[in-house]
């Protein structure tokens, strides 16, 4: 290939790698931990109980709903999955006389809601938490800033990293020669650069299928012109592919079918599929409708259509057209991107890549201080650019562990009545990762290293030791209740904190390699 | 069974293509190889590799396999990579255990199936 595309694919790929890195760090990260969405929520709501049954589940959420809103509008139930141990029910009351009747905003909640336990349909008031969504939302579209511009600043992320993937794949010369080759104990630079290789080429598959369908996730946002151009505007694209249930009239009492048949019912048309949402219009009269939303959780795709039932007779009225094969490939990307159907085996590989690319991020960072450490006129005092890179990339590095890590301890130790709690457990996500950039910056680089990766480390691991002392969670009841995943949880973080102190470790053992004096360039040389 | 079997051909296969090269055949194996040898384990390594995309499909059908099948390739290497400058040879037996595990976790699946 000609050497300068190649030179000028280097540089593009050094800038735009360095430029976004921090935050595709933080993206990486956030994003990473994603996958165990349920887990995270579930440990950061220690009151909470055990998954349950689908069926138990939507049967406890049916009695509540019958016995607390009889004659609301409608009804919500998102059904638990395996990984979850609530249900959220919501209700829409009758309107108030007088109240105008406005149609519900999409996705709108419902007015009403309750949160009840998978097992007992008994109503739980578990901590004011974001839980895991935190760390979900905060991957696509940042915090402190409004929504949609949050996510036009992941997309622009992502859309470099795309480019980074691509220019980083031009600059590497040695792909498959290289495939198998580390060589930590070579020269910095060597070392960096080979493990900066290894987790970017042999995860590239994940790199380039989570960055790219990531975009997907959002295209309707950052490219709506497809949709306004055969529809109008936006809205009218989704008010055609997901239609809204016409508002019906009341004609009268009639007793609301169980729905536990209809749930088999469903699950029988699809196959086995799950359902996801349950919701009812009207329930208690003639024209109740209960419409079925399947989960995702037994195919690629994340949409998984629905079906409505007659809430009356139980007679399936209508199901969701098949999708067209765009829609079906959008929701195929998506799907993957989410990994909602990935079983507990799929689910670790995905995290594992998923850490795998926050690897190739740090060191990509790292990499760049590396490189020019050696070239710097004074090493002793290196100039303003090089120090602001190698202090934000100490202060994230560690910083964003220990601010996730932050979050958790936050949910253990604020009062449970402070206002604004789960605000203040995400707060306490960039105070810690400010905290740690501030770190960074007042101590000599080589001891910044180390303390900020000790402290993240002594974060991470500790939390377990945390949950026990001031919550009703810990290792040794999770394992007496048999409940894996929450025993797992613990084992993880001390696992994850373990890394961050190796990694502490390494960096205190370090010994820069002494590079002998530059010769005074001899002429002969320069001739040659 | 046969997911973790995917796992460990997938690791079993990229140890035997990692062996086969010029550059690691003395870190993994103590000597170099004849030219038919290193044929034979490329071959071998292909081959495991190939094995685990036919577990992957048998254990979760073809769509979730290819998924499972991509993901524990990429898995697998890193293992393999991370370990190479600390323990090569090491890493290079534990191939060969990988592979005899997996060829027994599915003779045991076989087994189980039949009766």
């Amino acid at each position: 290939m000609n050497g300068a595309f190649r030179q000028s694919m280097s540089w593009l790929h050094t800038w735009t790698g360095l430029l976004f890195g921090w935050i595709l760090l933080a993206m990486f990260l956030t994003g990473t931990a994603s996958y165990f969405r349920p887990e995270i929520t579930r440990w950061m709501q220690p009151e909470t109980g055990k998954p349950a049954s689908v069926s138990t589940a939507v049967a406890g959420a049916e009695a509540y709903l019958r016995k607390v809103a009889p004659n609301a509008r409608s009804w919500s139930i998102s059904v638990p999955d395996a990984r979850q141990s609530t249900v959220l029910v919501s209700w829409r009351p009758q309107p108030k006389p007088g109240e105008a009747d406005k149609p519900r905003r999409r996705g709108g909640r419902l007015g009403e809601q309750a949160v009840l336990d998978a097992g007992s349909g008994q109503i739980v008031k578990p901590r004011e938490t974001r839980g895991g969504e935190f760390f979900y939302r905060v991957h696509f579209q940042m915090h402190y800033m409004p929504v949609i511009l949050g996510r036009w600043v992941a997309g622009l992320c992502a859309m470099f990293m795309l480019v980074a993937i691509v220019s980083g794949v031009i600059t590497h010369k040695r792909i498959f020669k290289d495939i198998f080759t580390f060589r930590p104990k070579k020269a910095a630079q060597r070392a960096w650069l080979d493990a900066h290789n290894l987790t970017a080429v042999l995860a590239l598959p994940f790199h380039a299928m989570i960055t790219y369908t990531g975009l997907v996730t959002l295209m309707s946002l950052y490219m709506p012109w497809g949709m306004v151009a055969n529809y109008g505007s936006t809205e009218a694209y989704f008010d055609a592919v997901f239609p809204r249930a016409e508002a019906v009239r009341r004609q009268g009492p009639a007793p609301l079918i169980p729905l536990g048949p209809v749930m088999a019912k469903a699950s029988e048309v699809w196959g086995g599929g799950r359902p996801w949402i349950v919701s009812v219009t009207n329930p208690g009269d003639r024209s109740a409708r209960i419409e079925v939303t399947r989960h995702s959780g037994d195919q690629l795709s994340n949409l998984g259509g629905s079906l409505t039932f007659d809430g009356v007779t139980g007679r399936l009225l209508t199901r969701e057209p098949d999708m067209g094969p765009g829609r079906r490939t959008a929701a195929v990307m998506y799907g993957l991107h989410m990994g909602r159907y990935a079983d507990p085996l799929l689910r670790w590989l995905y995290f594992s890549c998923g850490l795998a690319g926050s690897a190739m991020v740090a060191t990509g960072l790292i990499l760049w201080t590396a490189a020019r450490r050696q070239k710097l006129p004074d090493p002793d005092r290196p100039h303003f650019g090089f120090r602001l890179v190698e202090r934000l990339n100490i202060g994230t590095v560690a910083g964003v562990p220990a601010g996730m890590a932050a979050v958790l301890w936050a949910n253990r130790l604020l009062p449970l009545d402070l206002a604004e709690r789960a605000a203040w457990e995400v707060h306490g996500f960039f105070i810690a990762w400010g905290l740690f950039i501030a770190w960074a910056v007042v101590r000599p680089a080589r001891k910044a290293w180390v303390e900020t990766l000790a402290a993240a480390a002594f974060l991470v691991a500790a939390l377990p030791l945390v949950s026990a002392l001031t919550s009703r969670r810990n290792l040794v009841r999770s394992l007496a209740d048999g409940d894996w995943a929450m025993a797992v949880f613990d084992v993880t973080l001390v696992a994850l904190g373990a890394t961050l102190a190796f990694c502490a470790l390494k960096a205190k053992r370090y010994k820069p390699t002494v590079k002998p004096k530059r010769k005074a360039v001899q002429p002969v040389e320069v001739a040659a | 069974m046969i997911q973790i079997a995917v796992l460990l051909l997938a690791y079993a296969g990229f140890v035997a293509l990692c062996a086969s090269m010029t550059k690691h055949q003395v870190e993994t194996l103590g000597r170099t190889l004849m030219l038919r040898e290193q044929r034979l384990l490329r071959a071998a390594g292909w081959a495991g590799l190939a094995a685990a995309y036919g577990c992957a499909v048998v254990a979760v059908g073809w769509r979730f396999g290819s998924v499972l099948w991509v993901a524990a390739i990429m898995v697998a290497g890193l293992a393999l990579t991370l370990n190479m400058p600390y323990r090569p040879r090491g890493a290079a037996r534990a191939g060969g255990v990988a592979a005899l595990t997996a060829v027994g976790l599915l003779l045991l699946v076989k087994v189980l199936v039949l009766a």
